[in-house]
């Protein structure tokens, strides 16, 4: 009886989980600021203590969520000017630096059709026109085209199966070409040189031990974008999340638009940020690996000792376990198998 | 490369050695196996199968699969296979619901509590001890759930859709391989933990004779995590490398 019951439970649980239908609920959160004033619009689950940049580089942090809405305050404005003139610390080697471009999302397309499609969505065409526009400037381009779909929670992990591929050929930098699922044309669009385009939002993860050199590569982006394209920033985030980043530093997710807005004013959005992508970027070759900072050694080995110390506190063995542990280690390292303990 | 990045990566790959033999080790696999399996791990994930349209990456797919095929034929009994194999369905299907559910980009609603790869891991773990009741099921559910819903997916997408498509190409920090590492660290915790609180095993008729003061042969002195069952029995396995091996029932502790 209690095998028949315990059976039946793990049915309906396995049942009710595989007939999910897949999510894309449009969720669109305000965040709005101490004097009542939207800031922006995002469908971003966002967490306290989040950062927002905003166009005009006011700097924002989420401090609740109330009806609703994300509640943020002015922390202050944060000065660009220093990325115009400073160069982003990347050793410089040999010539044509390669940049990866692959893309998460499969299915994501613009108006005026279906904003979810399938294989291969609108979205390749961006990723295509930033490619096209990055070697007319002199980079090497690795587009991957690889399908991500079904647009589901286990897209990113089966994208980061791509962005790895992509890296043993050491890119410069790494870009996640997406587009966002914010309804309102007229909020993520401006107009440069007599034309309609599609503003540019930067989503930089902060579940990751690069977070700090992906959000300096975003600023560095923003800046080089305000100077020559103003107003085709539409901002940063700075948010929890991954999105793969912690496979290197300069690993950015770029949104080109919003599904209500035209391809064509997406690609335009994408040959116009090229420009931005090189001023970033040191004329000469480099990788991401070059970028390793202090910091991720940093708290590469804080975690090492807090999983020790995790470890001495729960094993009964504690340190003489330790000294197992690492005789075992050195044991097998020699392949004595004789000698296990 | 920069004596910054070569220390970055020297620790790195230090605490992936450390962490994955031990993981490997709880799975029952003797040393020698372990890093066997770790280097090929390693050195296939420079490797791609080209399968049709399908680049199959040897460290990051196919040496898991080989791992888990093994662990469940080498499992103790039928029932232990079963119960394997269980964990693997299950967890994929708690899996492959909850990506349903939640959508982890910035996109639509998302999920940013936990990384997916952690999540995934920490669900395949937990549902697999849960219903293994060992570090070994928890290892071969975190990973064969995963792998299943990878390579369940990239049918259905070829299938269906085509195009290029990569299964398992990030090698040694492919989603199946980290949900593995999370969910066996994740059963070591809770176990671990689970037998402080109660004591190691409880006095009275039940006690395991073995662990009786004097009884206890040199090489089981450790075994001081034993569970009380309702049916205890105490198995010794000695291996051809001297190797002592204690079994609780058919679940290695």
């Amino acid at each position: 009886m209690k095998i028949i019951l315990k059976g039946s439970a793990i049915l309906i649980l396995v049942g009710f989980l595989l007939f999910q239908p897949a999510l894309a609920v449009e969720t669109i959160y305000e965040l709005v600021d101490e004097s009542g004033n939207v800031v922006t619009k995002t469908s971003l689950e966002l967490s306290a203590g989040d950062i927002y940049i905003a166009a005009d580089n006011s700097e924002y942090e989420v401090v609740g969520k109330e009806d609703g809405k994300f509640k943020v305050k002015k922390t202050g404005v944060v000065d660009l000017s220093i990325y115009l003139n400073q160069p982003l610390p990347i050793k410089v080697e040999g010539s044509k630096p390669l940049i990866g471009i692959y893309h998460t999302h499969s299915d994501e397309s613009y108006a005026p059709g279906n904003p979810s499609q399938p294989y291969p969505g609108e979205i390749y065409q961006v990723g295509k026109a930033l490619k096209e526009a990055l070697e007319a400037r002199g980079f090497q381009v690795e587009w991957s085209q690889a399908n991500h779909n079904p647009h589901d929670g286990a897209a990113y992990n089966r994208s980061r199966d791509t962005a790895a591929k992509l890296l043993r050929s050491n890119p410069i930098t790494l870009i996640d070409v997406h587009r966002d699922a914010v309804p309102d044309a007229e909020f993520y669009s401006t107009e440069i040189d007599g034309q309609k385009v599609a503003k540019v939002r930067i989503v930089a993860g902060k579940q990751n031990q690069n977070k700090t050199s992906n959000f300096e590569y975003a600023k560095a982006l923003k800046a080089k974008a305000d100077k020559d394209y103003p107003g085709i920033m539409e901002g940063i985030f700075w948010a929890k999340g991954n999105y793969n980043q912690d496979l290197g530093p300069r690993t950015i997710l770029l949104e080109f638009g919003t599904h209500v807005l035209t391809l064509d004013q997406a690609k335009i959005s994408a040959e116009k940020f090229a420009e931005a992508i090189t001023a970033a970027l040191p004329e000469g070759g480099g990788s991401l690996e070059r970028a390793a900072s202090k910091r991720a050694i940093f708290w590469v080995v804080i975690i090492a000792i807090a999983g020790l110390a995790i470890f001495l506190l729960i094993n009964k063995e504690g340190l003489s376990g330790l000294k197992n542990l690492g005789r075992k280690l050195t044991h097998a390292l020699r392949l004595k198998g004789k000698d296990r303990c | 490369m920069t004596s910054m990045a070569a220390a970055l990566l020297a620790v790195t790959a230090l605490i992936v050695i450390i962490l994955g033999h031990r993981a490997l080790d709880r799975t029952g696999l003797t040393d020698k196996q372990a890093l066997l399996a770790i280097g090929a791990i390693w050195v296939g994930g420079y490797f791609d199968i080209p399968l049709g349209r399908v680049s199959v990456n040897i460290g990051g797919f196919i040496i898991p699969l080989i791992l888990i095929i093994y662990l469940l034929a080498k499992a103790s009994s039928n029932r232990e296979r079963v119960r394997g194999v269980l964990a693997i369905v299950i967890s994929a299907a708690v899996i492959y619901g909850i990506s349903r559910i939640f959508d982890f980009g910035p996109e639509y609603k998302s999920f940013t509590f936990i990384d997916p790869m952690y999540l995934f891991g920490a669900l395949a773990g937990i549902i697999a001890y849960i219903l293994g009741r060992s570090r070994r099921a928890a290892f071969i559910g975190g990973i064969g759930s995963m792998l299943l819903v990878e390579a369940g997916s990239i049918i259905v997408q070829q299938v269906t859709e085509g195009g290029p498509a990569n299964l398992g190409t990030a090698g040694f920090f492919t989603g199946a391989l980290i949900a593995g590492l999370v969910a066996i660290i994740l059963a070591e915790v809770i176990g671990e933990t689970r037998e402080m609180m109660q004591g190691g095993p409880q006095k009275g008729d039940n006690y395991p004779t073995g662990l009786k003061k004097g009884n206890a042969p040199p090489e089981i002195e450790e075994a001081t995590h034993a569970f009380r069952l309702k049916k205890p029995l105490l198995i010794l396995e000695i291996g051809e490398d001297g190797e002592v091996r204690v079994f609780l029932e058919e679940n290695a502790i």
